[in-house]
Formats: C-alpha cells, sequence, structure tokens
C-alpha cells in the first residue's frame, strides 16, 4: 500500500463521514505536511518501513564497506544530516528533500499524494545528476531499503492531529 | 530488563465500555499534547535538568535531524514514544493505559524517561521525566465530556462516534 493509500484509507475510512475531507483544505494540507516530515524524519533517523506499510519502523540496512569508501571521499559534498558510515538514504540529501505533496480530486474524495519532485541537480561527487528522485527512491526500495509508507505510529499521529483538527472546526 | 509500563486510571462506575473507551482515548490524546508541551504527568514543566537535554544529546545528529534548533523537552525524537500509547484494558471503573508488553526495547525507552534511568542501573538525579498519568481535575474534565447526564445526550454520543472511529 502506497502512503497515498495509507492516507486515502484514514480519510475514507475514518474521517469523511464527520467532515468530507475536501471541504477542509486547511485539514488535508495538515495532514499531507505531517506524512512528508514523518517520512523525511523517520528515514534520516535511519529507519524504514517494510512494504504495505502500518507496521512497525526498522533499522534501514546498514551501507556496504564501498559506499562508505566513497562517501568518505566526497565527504565534503555530503548533507549535514548524514555520516560517511550513516545508513539514512542521505549522501547530498536532495532525495528527501524533494518529497512533497499535492492534494488531487478522487472519485470519492480528495486525495493526498506524496511524490518526489524532479529537482536533483548534482551527484555527491560533484557531478551532473545522472537519475531523477523518483527513479533513485524505486532503485533503494528494490535494494532493501523501503522507506516510502507510514509506520504505525506515523499513521496514528495522523489520526491525532486530524482529531484536534476536527475538534477545533 | 525493562518492566511493562502501564497505569491503572480509576473511571466513574456508571460509564459503559464504549464511554470509557472514548475516554481512555481523549487522556492518551492529553498526554501526547501535554508531553509534547514539554509538561509532566502533574501539568507541571520539567524541573532542573529534566527541563533540558544534555549538551551531547543536543550536539548530536539525531537531535540536529529531529528537532532542528527546537530545545523543547517533548520526548519526541521520531515520535514514535509518544504514538505508542494504547488503551491496554477497559473494566467497569477501571481503564489501564501503557505500551504494548512484547515491545521490550520501547518499555525501556518509557521506563528510562519515567524514573530518569536512560540505560543507566540507578536512576539520574533530577532526570525523571514523568509523563505517564492524568492530573484529577483534567479526568474529570474528560469524563464529564463523555457523561449523559452532564452534557447533551446527542452530542456525547456524536463525540463518541468521532473519537471510535478517528483513534480508536
Amino acid at each position: 500500500m502506497s502512503v497515498e493509500k495509507q492516507i486515502q484509507e484514514i480519510l475514507e475510512r475514518r474521517v469523511n463521514r464527520f467532515v468530507k475531507a475536501g471541504q477542509s483544505k486547511e485539514l488535508l494540507d495538515k495532514v499531507g505536511k505531517e506524512a512528508v516530515s514523518q517520512v523525511v524524519k523517520r528515514t534520516r533517523l535511519g529507519q524504514g518501513v517494510r512494504p504495505p506499510g502500518g507496521g512497525a519502523a526498522s533499522k534501514l540496512l546498514p551501507l556496504k564497506d564501498i559506499t562508505k569508501k566513497y562517501r568518505s571521499r566526497y565527504s565534503n559534498n555530503l548533507s549535514p544530516f548524514t555520516r560517511d558510515s550513516r545508513s539514512n538514504l542521505t549522501a547530498t540529501g536532495q532525495l528527501l528533500d524533494s518529497i512533497t505533496y499535492r492534494i488531487l480530486n478522487g472519485t470519492k474524495s480528495k486525495i493526498i499524494q506524496l511524490f518526489f519532485k524532479d529537482n536533483r541537480t548534482y551527484e555527491l561527487n560533484g557531478g551532473r545528476a545522472r537519475v531523477r528522485n523518483d527513479k533513485l527512491a524505486g532503485h533503494v526500495q528494490k535494494q532493501g531499503r523501503s522507506f516510502f509508507y507510514l509506520a504505525q505510529f506515523e499513521i496514528k499521529k495522523i489520526r491525532s492531529i486530524i482529531f484536534d483538527a476536527l475538534d477545533k472546526l | 530488563m525493562a518492566t511493562w509500563q502501564r497505569i491503572k486510571i480509576p473511571v466513574r462506575k456508571d460509564l459503559s465500555k464504549i464511554q470509557r473507551k472514548a475516554v481512555g482515548l481523549e487522556i492518551i490524546q492529553h498526554i501526547r499534547k501535554r508531553t509534547s508541551e514539554g509538561r509532566d504527568k502533574h501539568g507541571n514543566p520539567w524541573k532542573g535538568k529534566a527541563g533540558e537535554y544534555s549538551k551531547s544529546y543536543r550536539n548530536s545528529l539525531d537531535f540536529k535531524i529531529a528537532k532542528g534548533g527546537s530545545s523543547t523537552v517533548n520526548l519526541e525524537l521520531s515520535s514514535e514514544m509518544m504514538n505508542s500509547i494504547e488503551i491496554l484494558s477497559n473494566k467497569k471503573g477501571e481503564l489501564t493505559i501503557g505500551f504494548d508488553k512484547n515491545n521490550s526495547e520501547l518499555n525501556g525507552k518509557v521506563e528510562g524517561n519515567r524514573l530518569g534511568t536512560y540505560g543507566n542501573s540507578s536512576p539520574i538525579r533530577g532526570k525523571k521525566r514523568d509523563f505517564l498519568g492524568i492530573e484529577r481535575a483534567k479526568l474529570k474534565e474528560i469524563q464529564d465530556k463523555y457523561d449523559f447526564k452532564s452534557t447533551d445526550r446527542q452530542k456525547v454520543k456524536e463525540r463518541i462516534d468521532r473519537i471510535n472511529s478517528i483513534l480508536g
């Protein structure tokens, strides 16, 4: 289940009968921002979530020695949110920084879609970017570092934010 | 080995199971919110050393990633701990809330905060951050929200439905 589906399930199964999610752009924005923030923060802390999502977060696979060496060689270009040997899907930082959300019209209700902006411009070695952010995300997930899902506690946090927001509506 | 982190909360005996569940969910919501504001189980700001993060922690990469420049002690790094509190039992006159018995890592983290041990065999003086509890006045306020006698019956029903659907 994608992040988009996970959020849609919360909205359609739990929220829409109290307030059509589409009626409150403010609410959808809150949920979108929180989902992005959770995925980015948790991944940078070195935790992934196995598909289909909804389970516990778990440590991302450690980096291979050859990757550590490569990162160490270009450590001046590393994002301040990582270290040579830290496995947190952050090298230049562009991949996670590119995650954002948009609100789309679905058949039943509005949909919050998380996606990767195509703003990758350079690689860790300083050369021009050779791969788009969405392709890179797919690649790292195929390698066993899945992160683009919501963990159980993240779903709970989003539900809690929705409840508070509805209380104020 | 950490002990199972949970608290028993006495609630009114005339509340039904579904009312108690709503009260429990609202208590958990309150604990999360109060802790995120840097307050303990009595509603008071953390005192002394407990009110600030240690220098080594503030200088850590995890802190930089999760908290940026914020210095409020809110027990949230990934926010997993504060979003893992659940209703463990729902009996007439009593609710138990706390953490999954089988998650020893999480219980260890919670115990470290509540006792101030943080991985040590004995507590670090002044570092205890006990967040698991409910103020007496707040408990009354929450129970009143779900009491058919003290509030509009229809409103109570709607609130029970809403909280159980969204948070339950």
